[in-house]
C-alpha cells in the first residue's frame, strides 16, 4: 500500500510530465485502435459487398461452367430445369446467361463477357431496370460497369459495336445503347462486363430460357438437380476468404510494424523516461527502499500511465471513432478498384470491443514491461552508481 | 566512553580501467566511535566518496570487511543493505538528490513513510526536523524554487528527521557559496552536539574541515594521517 500510495504520489505530482507521457501513449493506443478498425472495416466491407453485389446466397452452376476456363463458356449453359425454375418465378432465384464476345470501344477491340439477367432480378442489390427499357434508335440497350465505362472512354448513351459467336458457330455482331452504367463496388461484375436482358442474350445465342448459372436468395432450399451442381456461399468466397487470410498475414505483417512504431513510442516516453529517472531511483535505494519496492512502484506508475493512456483514448478517440464507424471516411476519391478490392469511395471502420480490448490490453502489457525492465536493471547496480547515473 | 559504531578493516576498492586494476582505496583500516564529527579530505580522486559509500552501504569493497556495531555488512545482500541504511544511516549528497516533483515536506517525509510511520508520528518529526534547519515556511515549496542553501538544508532534515545513528555527508557545501556553507555547517554541528548523531563528512572545503573534530586525510586510495583537532570554524 506505502509503495502504491508512493506511485500514485509521484505520478500526481509530476504534474505535466504525466499528462505528457499519457497522451503519447493515448496517441500510439488511438493509432492501433484505429488502423485495426481500418483494415477490419475494409474486409467486412468486401465480404458484404461480394455477398450483396456478387454472390446472393449461392449459385447453381450448369455442370460445365468453369469461371476460370472462358473457353468452355459456349457450352456451358442449357435449359433452366423445371425445379430451379419453380425457384425463379418464386423470386428465390434468377437466372444468368455468359457468352464469351467482343466490343469494339473508340475502335479498340476488347475482349468481354456478355452476360444476360432479368433487368428486374432481386437476388442481387444491383440494379439493372434500365435493361428493361428499349433506348430510342436501336432495340439493343446493355449497361457496363461505371468504372469499365471510365477507363474505356465511354459514357452513357455511347454506342458499342459488339460481336459474339452464335449457338451455330458463325460470327454475329450489332451496335448497342449503353442505356445505363452499372453501379457496382464489385470489381468482378464491374470490370469486362456487358449486361443485356436474359431474353436479349438467349436471343443472341439463338436459345431459349438457357442459363450458365442461376443465383439463389440466402436460405432457400436448392433442389438436387441432374447437369446442375450448387455452389454455396461459402464455396463462394473461399477466394475472398483466401484473400482475407493473404491480407491478414500481410495485415499481421502491417499491424508488427504498427506495433514497432507503438513500442518505439511507448518505449521513448516510458523508457527514456525511467532511464532518465536513474539518480531519483538511486535516491529510494539510498534513503533504504529495497530494489523490489523501488521496481514495483516504478511497474505501478507505469500501468497508471497506461491506465490514464487508456481513458484519454476513450475519452478524446472514442467520439472520433464513432463518428468515423457511422459516417465512414475515403481515400481521398480513390476506390476499391485502385487497390484491387471490393468496396467503395467510403468504407466503414469497425471497431469491436474485442479489438479495442486487445489494443488496450497489449499496449498495458507494453507499458508495464518497459517499466519494469530498465527499473530492474537500474536496481540492479549499486545505488552508489545509481546516484552517479552511470550505467554499470 | 563512546562505542564503536564503525570499523573498517583492510579494504580495498577496485576498478577495472583500460584492463588494468585501479586501486580507488588500498588497504584501508579505520573506527568510528558514535557521535564523533569526522571528515574525509583529501583532493579528487582520493577515495573519500568510495569510502563513504562503502560505510554507507551504497557499495561494497573488492576486499576486506565492514563492521556496523560488530556485524560485518561488506557481503550482505542489496534486501540487507537497503534496510541497513534505511534505519541506520542518514545521507546528504553533493547535488542534493532532493526529488523534484515532491514538495519540501514530502521530501522530507518519504524515509519516515518507508519506515511505515503514522501520519501523527510523521509530521511531528517532519516539523521539528524542518525548524531545525529553519524551513517551517518553505514546507509546500519544492525543490526547484529554492535556492542551494535551502535544498541543501531540507537535504539535512531529510536525512536527520528519522535520527539516524550515521550521518554521510558528501562534499556537502561543494555547491553553495559560503555564507550557506557556515549555515549548514553550524546546523549539523548543532544537530551533533545535542543529539549526539555521528557525522562522517567527505570534502576538501576548508571551511567544512575547520568545524571537524576528527580529520581523516586520504590520499591515493589510503588513509595518510588521521588526526583529531579542536573545531575552529
Amino acid at each position: 500500500m506505502m509503495v502504491f500510495k508512493l506511485a500514485l504520489k509521484n505520478l500526481l505530482s509530476a504534474g505535466v510530465r504525466t499528462w505528457l507521457t499519457a497522451f503519447v501513449l493515448a496517441l500510439t493506443l488511438g493509432f492501433m485502435i484505429f488502423m485495426q478498425g481500418l483494415m477490419a472495416g475494409m474486409l467486412d466491407e468486401m465480404s458484404t459487398i461480394r455477398m450483396n453485389e456478387e454472390i446472393a446466397g449461392g449459385q447453381i452452376w450448369h455442370a460445365k461452367y468453369d469461371p476460370f476456363d472462358p473457353t468452355v463458356l459456349d457450352d456451358a449453359n442449357g435449359t433452366v430445369p423445371g425445379s430451379i425454375q419453380t425457384l425463379v418465378e418464386k423470386g428465390d432465384a434468377c437466372p444468368m446467361m455468359i457468352l464469351p464476345g467482343a466490343i469494339y470501344p473508340k475502335g479498340r477491340f476488347k475482349n468481354v463477357l456478355f452476360k444476360g439477367l432479368d433487368p428486374n432480378q432481386t437476388c442481387l442489390q444491383l440494379d439493372f431496370t434500365p435493361l428493361a427499357k428499349t433506348a430510342d434508335k436501336n432495340e439493343l440497350s446493355v449497361m457496363i460497369g461505371r468504372r469499365y465505362a471510365s477507363q474505356l472512354g465511354l459514357e452513357k448513351g455511347d454506342l458499342l459495336t459488339l460481336r459474339w459467336r452464335t449457338k451455330a458457330g458463325a460470327f454475329d455482331a450489332v451496335d448497342a445503347t449503353i442505356i445505363a452504367l452499372l453501379e457496382t463496388n464489385a470489381p468482378i461484375m464491374d470490370q469486362g462486363n456487358v449486361y443485356f436482358s436474359h431474353a436479349v442474350a438467349n436471343k443472341m445465342n439463338g436459345t431459349i430460357n438457357h442459363a450458365t448459372y442461376v443465383w439463389v436468395k440466402d436460405g432457400v432450399q436448392v433442389p438436387e438437380t441432374k447437369g446442375w451442381i450448387f455452389r454455396d456461399f461459402m464455396y463462394l468466397m473461399k477466394d475472398t476468404y483466401d484473400m482475407i487470410e493473404t491480407k491478414q498475414a500481410g495485415q499481421s505483417v502491417f499491424y508488427g510494424m504498427l506495433l514497432v512504431l507503438g513500442l518505439v513510442a511507448i518505449f521513448d516516453t516510458q523508457l527514456l523516461a525511467v532511464f532518465r529517472r536513474k539518480k531519483e531511483i538511486g535516491t529510494f535505494m539510498a534513503m533504504g527502499m529495497s530494489n523490489a519496492k523501488v521496481v514495483y512502484m516504478f511497474v505501478i506508475e507505469g500501468a497508471m500511465h497506461g491506465i490514464l493512456a487508456t481513458f484519454l483514448t476513450l475519452v478524446l478517440g472514442g467520439p472520433l471513432f464513432w463518428w468515423l464507424a457511422i459516417a465512414g471516411m475515403s481515400f481521398g476519391g480513390m476506390s476499391g478498384d485502385d487497390f484491387g478490392m471490393a468496396f467503395g469511395d467510403h468504407f466503414y471502420p469497425v471497431f469491436t470491443f474485442a479489438r479495442v480490448f486487445g489494443a488496450v490490453f497489449f499496449v498495458n502489457l507494453m507499458v508495464i514491461f518497459v517499466s519494469f525492465w530498465p527499473t530492474r536493471a537500474i536496481t540492479r547496480m549499486t545505488p552508489a552508481n545509481a546516484l552517479r547515473g552511470r550505467n554499470s | 566512553m563512546m562505542s564503536e559504531l564503525i570499523r573498517l578493516e583492510n579494504l580495498d576498492k577496485i576498478y577495472p580501467v583500460g584492463g588494468e586494476d585501479f586501486y580507488a582505496l588500498k588497504n584501508v583500516g579505520l573506527s568510528l566511535k558514535e557521535g564523533e564529527f569526522s571528515g574525509l579530505v583529501g583532493p579528487s580522486g582520493s577515495g573519500k566518496t568510495t569510502l563513504l559509500n562503502i560505510i554507507g552501504a551504497l557499495d561494497q569493497p573488492s576486499h576486506g570487511r565492514v563492521f556496523t556495531r560488530g556485524a560485518d555488512i561488506a557481503r550482505i545482500k542489496a534486501t540487507e543493505a537497503a534496510k541497513l541504511r534505511l534505519h541506520n544511516f542518514g545521507f546528504i549528497f553533493q547535488t542534493f538528490n532532493l526529488l523534484n516533483v515532491y514538495t519540501v515536506y514530502e521530501n522530507v517525509e518519504l524515509p519516515l513513510t518507508l519506515l511505515g510511520w503514522s501520519e501523527a508520528r510523521k509530521k511531528k518529526a517532519i516539523l521539528e526536523a524542518l525548524e531545525w534547519v529553519g524551513l517551517t515556511d518553505k514546507i509546500k515549496s519544492r525543490p526547484g524554487k529554492l535556492s542551494g542553501g535551502q535544498c541543501q538544508r531540507v537535504a539535512i532534515a531529510r536525512a536527520m528527521v528519522k535520527g539516524p545513528k550515521l550521518v554521510l555527508a558528501d562534499e556537502p557545501t561543494a555547491n553553495l557559496d559560503s555564507e550557506n556553507s557556515h549555515k549548514i555547517l553550524k546546523t549539523m554541528e548543532d544537530i551533533n552536539r545535542e543529539t549526539g548523531t555521528t557525522f562522517l563528512f567527505s570534502t576538501h572545503d576548508q571551511k567544512v574541515i575547520d568545524y571537524l573534530a576528527r580529520v581523516i586525510t586520504l590520499k591515493d586510495g589510503q588513509i595518510a594521517e588521521d588526526r583529531e583537532q579542536i573545531p575552529d570554524p
